[in-house]
């Protein structure tokens, strides 16, 4: 389901980490996202916001169900927590 | 002679004048309603006092993010689009003779929409550039729509003909992309039904200026569509420019749709509807229709993005979906009522 999460609960929730799926190039997606949330003032008070903890997801992983490849799937978003986390 | 064939349909002795007055305080009055209602609904419950609070303190609590980044800026936007999509729709009935002219049917959002779809899977880097896209796409629509419709002038049937041609090509462009770019199709969605999602500051201040122009310049339009109201031929004699007024009223027209497809993407109905509701309760004249189309317009975009966004808590779904869902019904009651004006 796509359906749009309300962005009430999302601030209120407050995410340590937001991720993305795109299909553009990743590096451009993510300053343009980046800049957009900046500007936004709904974002810009997010934890994952102000600590620039926006990550790109791999398409093939994560954008429709990668079937059998789902262990890949969880074993990436693992290490990406763990690296933000680190970070 | 002239000005006292006009001065005819606004005289004080007609007996709708009284309802026209009240018809407009009750407007007035369900804005207000409806922008507290947007401002103090939402998922997040805050009782009315912490409300209060956060619209009077300027703290950074979450109440006041709530409150003041999310719901009044989306209530904010949520009145300019129906402001705009309605005077837009209530202009294009005028220019076309027709009650079925929307801009949603004609072609215009058909090609802001194509723009804002190539901006968004094929080339989703460039997305900052999405309102400016969506708006050259809804001029861009018109001016097919003009060029093809001309023949020495430009004729009603002619224009709805060639929107609706238009409407059909464009479309089939937008959908071609999609099919080609499948696996990307899920982002734009929810901009194809219409909605305000995540819009913020930034958006009002973005068509704040440009809505502004294009309400005052609706203040001039209210002569040139009453005088095509008559007919060309009458207009004619009575020393209208019909082209002139035409020209000038579908360039108004695209404006006013391009601005509100660039934030709410392609919002259907409201174009379509408010103005009918208005015309049932209060006649044709545009001095009256013109206003109370936009106020309208406004209040219903207002309550249906509020109910969208706080009634199927946690998720929310574009205001597009019930607005459709809202309108129609309503707008069928009043139709088989067959309003006031008689």
């Amino acid at each position: 389901m796509y359906a749009q999460l309300n962005i009430e609960r999302i601030i209120e929730a407050n995410p340590q980490v937001v991720y993305l799926i795109t299909h553009g190039n990743p590096e451009d997606v993510k300053k343009g996202f980046m800049e957009e949330m900046k500007k936004n003032p709904a974002w810009n008070n997010i934890d994952a916001v102000k600590n620039n903890h926006i990550e790109i997801l791999p398409p093939h992983l994560f954008s429709t169900n990668p079937g059998t490849n789902i262990i890949d799937a969880i074993e990436y978003m693992a290490n990406s927590l763990k690296a933000t986390e680190n970070k | 002679m002239r000005k006292d064939t006009l001065i005819v349909s606004t005289n004080h002795d007609d007996p709708r004048q009284f309802m026209r007055w009240v018809i407009m305080l009750s407007i007035i009055f369900l804005l207000i309603i409806v922008t507290f209602y947007g401002v103090a609904t939402g998922s997040v419950s805050i009782g009315l006092n912490k409300v209060w609070d956060a619209l009077t303190q300027n703290t950074e609590t979450l109440e006041r993010q709530i409150v003041w980044d999310l719901r009044i800026p989306r209530v904010i936007t949520g009145f300019l689009v129906g402001m705009s999509l309605a005077t837009s729709g209530a202009l294009l009935q005028g220019v076309m003779k027709n009650p079925l002219a929307d801009p949603g049917i004609i072609g215009v959002s058909a090609g802001a929409g194509l723009f804002a779809v190539i901006i968004m899977i094929v080339t989703p880097e460039y997305i900052a550039f999405l309102p400016l896209a969506s708006f050259l796409g809804a001029l861009f629509a018109a001016g097919i729509i003009y060029l093809l419709a001309w023949n020495q002038g430009i004729s009603p049937l002619r224009i709805i003909l060639a929107g609706v041609a238009t409407n059909s090509l464009l479309g089939a462009f937008m959908s071609a992309v999609m099919i080609i770019y499948s696996d990307r199709v899920q982002s734009v969605l929810p901009w194809l039904v219409g909605g305000l999602s995540r819009r913020s500051w930034p958006h009002v201040y973005m068509i704040l200026p440009y809505t502004s122009v294009g309400m005052i310049l609706a203040i001039f339009a209210i002569k040139p569509a009453n005088a095509l109201l008559l007919g060309d031929n009458v207009a004619k004699l009575l020393g209208h420019q019909i082209e002139k007024n035409r020209f000038f009223l579908i360039l108004l027209n695209t404006f006013l749709a391009g601005i509100a497809v660039s934030v709410a993407g392609l919002i259907g109905f409201v174009g379509l509807v408010v103005p009918h509701i208005i015309r049932l309760l209060v006649g044709n004249d545009y001095k009256y229709l013109l206003p109370l189309s936009a106020l309208g317009g406004g209040v219903l975009v207002i309550f249906a993005d509020t109910a969208a966004r706080s009634w199927f808590d946690p998720i929310e779904l574009p205001v597009g979906i019930l607005l459709a869902a809202l309108g129609a019904p309503f707008f069928l009651y009043l139709l088989r009522r067959g309003g006031i004006s008689k």
